[in-house]
Order: structure tokens, then C-alpha cells, then sequence
């Protein structure tokens, strides 16, 4: 053994493992011909792969999978209690895949998932079934089927291999009692900047302070990039949303974030923006057990957290100064019912 | 780091034995031979006896849970002689292992970028036929895969687990003698070593910012102050917070590990003192 230090890794998306189920779908021949090279492995089960016993989180998310799977149930969940949801009372989402390409030190998937190899369900269509059988059933009928399809993801960034995104919003075009949002802190809105913009698709963008995004958010957009996007999808005609979720306890977060918001609307015009969302740091406490034991080597993980319930996050005070701060900035340039607030 | 390796035969294990210049130690109750850091055990043929071999292996060596773990051996191949492109000799780094017996399929985590191509494995009870390879996935026959890895899944990340096969025949053979078994082993431990080297160089990641050094001194911590197992436990995230968020080394705490403690509240009381000097606020 001579232990040369050879650079011994494989890369992203090296192996696609695909479910015997799913090779047949086009999405499938669509990935296979993007990653032409990856090593083909047939599997009966996504989980087989998905859910093997102790799997290293980070140590997958430097050379992750693609798993091609179809899913058989669950193409809805409900989503109200979660998250802010601009009092929708319809308030859905849907997992249309499993992880991210993006590695945020906070991303809560580290504690939510066995593994960290991105899942593709193909089977796009029993999504759209259940979507239109969501829309028909809705409780209250005033109201749109409001939807989240990149809810535990980041579905834009993924576009390039997956038009997903592209896909919903030509569904949304056909389902008058449909409102989609799209998350994403990616600067790939180019990729869908070719379709005509519908009031059926919220374009969200989180954002972050540039040291934060630089320093915790690997692998997404950096701030200046991702206003880049959100100003052409404004310019394009697009409804969009600006989260500012997760606000973090970082050192002088007060200035941190009044920065964001000063270089935010310094670049963009509030006018143009449909609304606002602001959260601070929260976590299911399994999630953020878990992600400890995953993991010992970020300070997001370690610090004053106190647990509410079943939730982990700030002290009560610390959150209270943290959201009031925000929401008054963003007061100056939006009315009350266009701030959605997680507190 | 260890590393482990899984053979079921001795003229599988000999080249091994000879290339790594291990020598039998005695003390175990298998046949395992060793040399610094690598250790080899003769498991025998079949899955059971190569998952018994396996966990014994990783449960008896020192720090066997930070090991490596290889399985090398022998397999046969389902594509007839001459009618593709598999050919004696050939090895593989396993991707897929079935276990024909249950119907079930393991798959060791490929990170590691190896010289090698990849196969999947079905793992059989008895030699296959040539007349029953179609019953199976085109692929490697070996007989020991699956008991290998579900063994050392029980214990080790499925990233530091791996299994090389070096086809020895398209399943025509009767027997094969024990030179050439050698020969085609002989000839994959380049392969093999290159291999090896690649799977050290992944780290499990997340690593924590406590050393070794640290984890003493918050052990000594723990038995002086007599800290409940959630308070050792909180310390050690108290120490992780202040080195992540300032940076810095762990400050000197070494004077609390000269106080003698009589009573539960004191030992609380020294705690507190702790905790205030490791607050990042
Ligand atoms: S972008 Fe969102 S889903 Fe992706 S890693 Fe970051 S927090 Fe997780």
C-alpha cells in the first residue's frame, strides 16, 4: 500500500441508478443522454439505494448519485402549518424530487434524508393526475390549489437536466385554479426565460447576505447573481417573491441584513415585486439532531438554540429582534398583507 | 485506517499475503494474516461463512469501525467464452450484489474512482451452470459477495466497503487449479492497490472539529466534574460551537481538571464556570 494521494473521486452524477420501472420514461432516455458517459446501474427499488444503513451525508455530496425512480403514491401533500403561506388555504406540495444540488450547511434535507444522491421521479404525468384531482377537491373554492413543487429542493437549479419547472408552468397555463411557487437560489432563470410569464407561477428567489451565501450556501448563486435573475424575470413580466428564509444569527446580522436589503432594492424595484416572505432559523429538532451527528464542522450547527416544541431555533428574544427588524425594512416598501412572516 | 480484506480462498490469498508481505497472526481464531495496517482473513467458501469471517474481522480489529473493507476473489461470468467482451483475467469492482437466494440487492457506495470497470455480482449457493446463466443478471457468479457485504454494512458506510472480482472462468470450468487461481489474482493486484489507495483518499466528511487531543481532555472533564452522559454530551457541542465560531483552538481548560468535586451541585457549579468561558454569545 502506498497510499499515493491520487485525486480519487468521482465526480457528480458518475453512476445513474435506475429503477426497472422507470427506464422506459422519457425523462429517463433524457438523462441518460445528458450523462451519456455515467455508469448504468439497474435497480428494482429506489430505496434499496436511497436508504442503505449509515451513508456519510456530506461525503455523498461530493460525488452524488442520480437515482431515477417512479413514484407510486404521495404525488400531493398537504402543507398547511407549514411555512408561511399568504393565508392560501389550499396550500399543497409536492416532491418531485429527493435532495438538492446545492450543499447549504443549514439544509435541513442532511437531517431529513438517509442519503445525500438526488432522486428524479420521472412519472411526471401521475403528478399532474393528482394535482388536477387536488384542484377539483379543494377545500375552499375561492381560493386557488396553491402549490410548491420545490418545496425540499431546488428544482430551477436542476433544469438543465430536468426541465421540470418548465413543465408545471405549462401546466399551471392550462389550470385556471392553480397558483405554483418555484424556490430557488439559483441564477438559471435563462432556462425557463423563453416561456411567456403566467400570474399561475410565483417565481420565488431566496436571498441571502453575500457573506452568507458565500460562506453556507455551496454551490447556489451568489446574491449578486441571483438579483441579476430576479430582475429579468421582473423585467420578463413574471410574478415574483423574495424570501429573505433563513435569517441567521450570524455575527452583526443586524448590518449583515440591512446590507442585503439596501443592495435588494437598490437593484430591484419593490413596486415590482408580488410580495415578501421572512423566516428565521428553524428546524424540526430530529432533523437538527440528526444533522449534528452528521456533521461537526459548522458553526450554524453549534450555538445558542433553544428548543420550542418539537421546533429548534433561536432564543424567543433573539427571534423576536430578528423578524421586527426585518419586517420593519421591508414595511418601508410593502404593505402588511405582502409580508408573509414565520414567527 | 485499517484495512480489511476478505478472502474465502488460500490460493486467492496468497498473491495478496505475498504482495502486502503479511504474516499469520495466531492470536486470531480464523486464519488472518496481517502487517501494519492491513489485515487479511481466509474467510472459506459460501456466503455464510465469508459474513461470519467479515464481522469478525471488523469487530476484533482496533478502530475495524474507521476500516476498509475489500473483498477479492474469484468469479465466473455469465457471457459465453469468446461472445463479448468479458475474458478470464478481467477484473471488476462490484456495483450491484444480488443475493440469489433471497432475491435481494446491496449496493457498496462508489466514491472512490478506481482503475477499474464495474460489474454487478449475483451471489449464488451452489456454482452455477452453464445452462442455468440465464436465470440470473448478466454479470458476475461469485459465492461469497453477499454475505460479505451485508456484514460489513452492519457495521461500516456502504462508501468504505467494496468488492473486486477477477472473472476465472464463463462458468465451463469443472475446477480450476490452484496455480492458476493465483496467476489471475497475481495479475489484478494493481488494480487492486490503485484501488485500495482510492477509497482511502474519500473522508466520511462533516468531520469534527474536535481532535483527539480535545475528546481527552473533555473525557477528563467528564470524570473529574462527574458530568451526566448529556452533559458530556453538551460540553463537547459547547467546545465544537466556540472552535467553529471564533476560530480558534480550545481554550485552556486544564484547571478544571485539578478540582476535586464532592457534591453533585458543585460539580454543576464548575460546569457553569466552563460553559461561560466557551460562550461564543
Ligand atoms: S438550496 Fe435549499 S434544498 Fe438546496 S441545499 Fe440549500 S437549503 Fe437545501
Amino acid at each position: 500500500m502506498n497510499g499515493s494521494e491520487i485525486s480519487s473521486r468521482w465526480g457528480n452524477f458518475s453512476h445513474l441508478y435506475i429503477e426497472r420501472g422507470a427506464i422506459d420514461y422519457p425523462f429517463t432516455r433524457r438523462i441518460r443522454d445528458r450523462f451519456a458517459k455515467a455508469r448504468v446501474v439497474e435497480i428494482d427499488d429506489y430505496k434499496a439505494v436511497f436508504a442503505r444503513p449509515r451513508q456519510q451525508f456530506q461525503a455523498q455530496k461530493e460525488s452524488m448519485k442520480l437515482i431515477l425512480a417512479v413514484k407510486k403514491d404521495r404525488f400531493l401533500y398537504d402543507g398547511s402549518g407549514h411555512s408561511q403561506d399568504f393565508s392560501f388555504e389550499n396550500f399543497y406540495y409536492n416532491t418531485l424530487m429527493f435532495n438538492c444540488v446545492y450543499n447549504c450547511d443549514y439544509c435541513y434535507l442532511q437531517g431529513m434524508y438517509p442519503s445525500a444522491n438526488i432522486v428524479v421521479f420521472v412519472n411526471l404525468e401521475d403528478y399532474f393526475t393528482a394535482t388536477r384531482d387536488g384542484i377539483r377537491d379543494r377545500s375552499n373554492r375561492s381560493q386557488p390549489l396553491y402549490q410548491c413543487i420545490s418545496y425540499d429542493t431546488d428544482l430551477l437549479a436542476f433544469e438543465s437536466v430536468v426541465p421540470y419547472c418548465r413543465a408545471w408552468i405549462e401546466f399551471a397555463r392550462e389550470e385556471p385554479d392553480l397558483l405554483v411557487e418555484i424556490r430557488t437560489k439559483s441564477a438559471a432563470y435563462r432556462a425557463i426565460g423563453d416561456l411567456p410569464p403566467t400570474d399561475r407561477v410565483i417565481l420565488a428567489w431566496t436571498l441571502s447576505p453575500e457573506p452568507v451565501a458565500a460562506r453556507y450556501e455551496h454551490g447556489a448563486a451568489s446574491l449578486r447573481r441571483r438579483l441579476d435573475a430576479v430582475q429579468s424575470a421582473i423585467e420578463d413580466g413574471w410574478p415574483v417573491r423574495l424570501c429573505f428564509d433563513p435569517v441567521l444569527a450570524v455575527p452583526s446580522w443586524k448590518s449583515v441584513y440591512g446590507e442585503l436589503l439596501e443592495e435588494t432594492f437598490r437593484r430591484i424595484d419593490p413596486t415590482a415585486v408580488r410580495d415578501v416572505s421572512v423566516g428565521v432559523f428553524r428546524m424540526t429538532k430530529g432533523y437538527f439532531q440528526r444533522m449534528r451527528r452528521q456533521r461537526q464542522d459548522t458553526p450554524l450547527l453549534y450555538g445558542e438554540y433553544v428548543q420550542e416544541g418539537s421546533t429548534v431555533t433561536y432564543p424567543a428574544g433573539q427571534r423576536k429582534e430578528m423578524t421586527s427588524f426585518l419586517r420593519k425594512r421591508l414595511g418601508e416598501h410593502f404593505k402588511e398583507d405582502q409580508i408573509g412572516v414565520w414567527t | 485506517m485499517p484495512i480489511l480484506l476478505a478472502v474465502a480462498l488460500h490460493p486467492e490469498a496468497r498473491p495478496v499475503i505475498e504482495r502486502f508481505r503479511l504474516k499469520q497472526d495466531a492470536s486470531f481464531a480464523l486464519p488472518v494474516f496481517r502487517r501494519d495496517e492491513v489485515w487479511l482473513a481466509v474467510t472459506g467458501t459460501g456466503r455464510m461463512k465469508s459474513a461470519i469471517a467479515t464481522a469478525y474481522l471488523v469487530t476484533q480489529v482496533e478502530k475495524g469501525e474507521n476500516a476498509i473493507l475489500f473483498n477479492l476473489g474469484i468469479a465466473g461470468h455469465t457471457q459465453k467464452a469468446g461472445e463479448g467482451p468479458v475474458e478470464v483475467g478481467d477484473r471488476f469492482l462490484v456495483n450491484k450484489i444480488s443475493e440469489q437466494g433471497t432475491g435481494r440487492s446491496f449496493y457498496p457506495d462508489l466514491l472512490a474512482r478506481t482503475p477499474l470497470a464495474e460489474s454487478a455480482v449475483t451471489t449464488v449457493e451452489r456454482p452455477l451452470v452453464r445452462a442455468d446463466a440465464d436465470s440470473v443478471e448478466p454479470g458476475l457468479i461469485d459465492m461469497e459477495a453477499a454475505g460479505f457485504y451485508q456484514a460489513g454494512a452492519a457495521f461500516l458506510p456502504p462508501h468504505r466497503i467494496g468488492c473486486v472480482k477477477v472473472v476465472s472462468d464463463h462458468l465451463e470450468t469443472p475446477r480450476l487449479d490452484k496455480n492458476t487461481v493465483g496467476e489471475l489474482i497475481a495479475g489484478a493486484l494493481d488494480d487492486f492497490e490503485e484501488t485500495i489507495a482510492a477509497y482511502r483518499t474519500v473522508s466520511d466528511g462533516g468531520r469534527d472539529v474536535l481532535t483527539d487531543a480535545d475528546v481527552r481532555i473533555v473525557e477528563r472533564l467528564r470524570s473529574r466534574l462527574r458530568l451526566t452522559a448529556s452533559r458530556h454530551r453538551m460540553l463537547s457541542d459547547l467546545v465544537r460551537a466556540y472552535k467553529l465560531h471564533t476560530g480558534s483552538d480550545m481554550p485552556d481548560l486544564s484547571k478544571f481538571t485539578r478540582v476535586t468535586i464532592k457534591t453533585k451541585q458543585e460539580g454543576d457549579a464548575q460546569f457553569e464556570r466552563i460553559r461561560d468561558i466557551l460562550s461564543v454569545g
